[in-house]
């Protein structure tokens, strides 16, 4: 979404621990209530920021974890940073696998090390 | 985070039907376990996660010697891969013990979780406790 676009942008910003995930899960949900999402669109948003909130922790990232949600006009993305494509991978559950059946649109943006979740407007 | 894990027996008030009961929580996750009959219910209530999910994972090894075992879920509000990690891992002790796990999920994100991964024609599902504990 460029920036110019973004009505509301909502940033959470937490240390990377598993005790802090139900805030974050909390905050995205909050914030995809702002944006009008649906609730079984927050549900599968709580889902996918938690498995990718996980990932970075199980990493071992120890610094600060940054949730984004930016709602526009023309649709709400969310972001979780810092994540690699090697966080998303794991044993015989990928997380990676996970948020993209939930959301095939999500990408990996190795250049800000985000994964990006576009949701177009009145989802769920 | 504040854990808690207690033990306690209560026969004169809850007669046979409930022998006993042990519980572990933490600030998300409550998780209770009753006999019923000759069935140990394991009933778990809130969220499942990173922080959770070892919890549930000492618990569920603690009873895995237990027969008839019945984890409800009915009660959980989230679930993540974590969480389905340590419920897949104690299925597969059971299974390999020959003792079966059934497991209580109505529609709601664990269900949700299940069928998007697949687990859910692994499993053996029940709509409810009493369903579980009849059948399995």
């Amino acid at each position: 979404m460029r920036d110019e676009d973004i009505v509301d942008r909502l940033q959470l910003d937490v240390p990377a621990t598993p005790s802090l995930l139900a805030t974050i899960r909390l905050f995205v949900a909050s914030a995809a209530r702002t944006a009008d999402l649906g609730e079984d669109t927050i549900g599968d948003l709580k889902l996918a920021v938690s498995e990718a909130a996980s990932a970075i922790i199980t990493s071992g990232h120890h610094g600060t974890l940054t949730v984004v949600v930016a709602i526009g006009p023309a649709g709400t993305s969310v972001e979780v940073s810092p994540l690699s494509s090697e966080d998303l991978t794991g044993d015989h559950l990928h997380p990676g696998d996970i948020v993209r059946a939930l959301f095939p649109a999500a990408t990996l943006d190795m250049d800000r090390s985000a994964l990006v979740i576009p949701l177009a407007s009145g989802s769920g | 985070m504040d854990t808690r894990i207690g033990v306690s027996t209560m026969p004169g008030i809850l007669g046979t039907r409930l022998a006993s009961t042990m519980h572990a929580m933490t600030d998300l996750l409550k998780v209770d376990v009753a006999t019923q009959g000759e069935r140990t219910v394991i009933s778990a209530t809130g969220e499942i996660d990173l922080s959770t999910a070892p919890m549930l994972e000492t618990l569920l090894d603690e009873m895995s010697g237990v027969d008839g075992m019945v984890l409800d879920l009915s009660g959980v509000t989230f679930i993540d891969s974590t969480g389905l990690r340590v419920i897949l891992g104690a299925d597969t002790k059971a299974g390999e013990s020959g003792r079966g796990l059934a497991i209580v999920a109505t529609d709601g994100p664990v269900m949700r979780l299940f069928e998007l991964t697949g687990v859910d024609v692994r499993l053996s599902l029940f709509e409810s406790v009493a369903a579980a504990t009849t059948d399995a």
